[in-house]
């Protein structure tokens, strides 16, 4: 019934073509990421699952050496939740426009968060809608989060089919990171994007080399303070 | 890791999966995200992607898996010519295929 009624949404569709373009950099992500996994020495039927269940790329990149080396359950488990820190404060920023959904609705639109996906929605939804109309941010959201699944799981597939025949040397994963500048671009409209990414991208350069990938939620927290900071200062001139 | 162990990794991995990107939509009642800390996390995702983009443009690795800032280098090519691109084209797959040209261009030219 439910399954129907998002069906028949135009949101939904809005959503899985948004992630049409963006596609290609996740089916180069999940490609690299999956050879990476699968000569590593994790089996095709494994790596299948693996993705299927876990579907978190960075923090199954993360972990591999750790399964493969046999380390402790609880190293495998602490290096994932460190990995994936960064969608706890996505999280945080979802929350207002699902507010009204039961608890496992929530688990299930938490669990099918992605960095694009995120970055997308919060691109068509900037301020959380309430009301009648605020179905159409579940069903854009659940549109994106779709093509994001698809996108990853149809790189898996290449990658165990074609694990030997894809060279590094193509720079796959480049092309990968290209794609997502074209999405980062659009995204810094405003004199307080611009210094909140200046600020995100200065903290990266000097956290590139802790572990776990932190680097990436220290860029997020120095990119959300910065933009704090632009906001009290903006309205401090205001007045 | 093999058999059962394997199983049971990957198990706890599901839940670390739910519970990192679902931690605040599921506290929504206990730690309320008001408007004003909702503005400034919309930044958030940009942050993120510079901080996933950066580290494959600027850098290289070294011997030993760090990253070393390298000015001089075919990604930061292929990169700069990827920006420019956008700038012009507004599309992903011209500026897929600008940077990776570039990108190619001064893998045999360096």
């Amino acid at each position: 019934m439910y399954l129907k009624i998002v069906g028949q949404s135009p949101a939904f569709f809005e959503g899985l073509k948004a992630m049409a373009e963006p596609a290609f950099a996740l089916i180069a992500w999940s490609i690299v990421t999956n050879i990476a996994l699968l000569s590593a020495g994790l089996s095709a039927f494994h790596t299948f699952w693996f993705n299927i269940l876990v579907y978190a790329g960075s923090a199954q990149l993360a972990v591999i050496p750790l399964i493969v080396g046999d380390y402790p359950l609880w190293t495998i488990w602490l290096t994932a939740l460190i990995v994936n820190s960064r969608f706890v404060i996505f999280s945080a920023a979802l929350q207002p426009y699902f507010k009204k959904y039961s608890f496992v609705q929530k688990l299930g639109i938490g669990y099918v968060n992605g960095d694009i996906v995120f970055v997308k929605f919060l691109d068509r939804f900037p301020i959380p809608k309430h009301g009648n109309k605020a179905e159409i941010q579940l069903f854009y959201f659940l549109g994106l989060a779709l093509g994001n699944w698809l996108a990853w799981q149809f790189g898996v597939l290449l990658a165990i089919a074609f694990e030997t025949q894809i060279p590094g040397s193509w720079g796959l994963g480049f092309a990968g990171t290209l794609a997502l500048v074209a999405l980062v671009i659009p995204t810094i409209k405003n004199k307080t994007a611009l210094v909140s990414a200046l600020m995100a991208a200065l903290t990266c350069v000097l956290t590139v080399n802790l572990p776990y990938r932190l680097t990436i939620v220290c860029s997020v927290i120095a990119g959300v303070l910065a933009a704090a900071w632009m906001d009290h200062v903006i309205s401090k001139v205001a007045r | 890791m093999i058999g059962f162990d394997l199983w049971l990794a990957f198990f706890g991995l599901i839940i670390i999966t739910f519970i990192s990107r679902g931690l605040f939509l599921l506290m929504g009642d206990k730690f309320h995200i008001s408007e004003s800390i909702h503005e400034f996390l919309r930044y958030a995702p940009t942050a993120a992607l510079i901080a996933i983009i950066l580290p494959e443009i600027i850098f290289t690795k070294n011997t030993a898996h760090f990253y070393e800032l390298n000015v001089w280098s075919p990604q930061l090519f292929g990169g700069i010519a990827a920006v420019i691109g956008f700038l012009f084209t507004k599309s992903m797959l011209a500026t897929i295929f600008i940077g990776m040209t570039i990108f190619t261009a001064a893998r045999f030219l360096l």
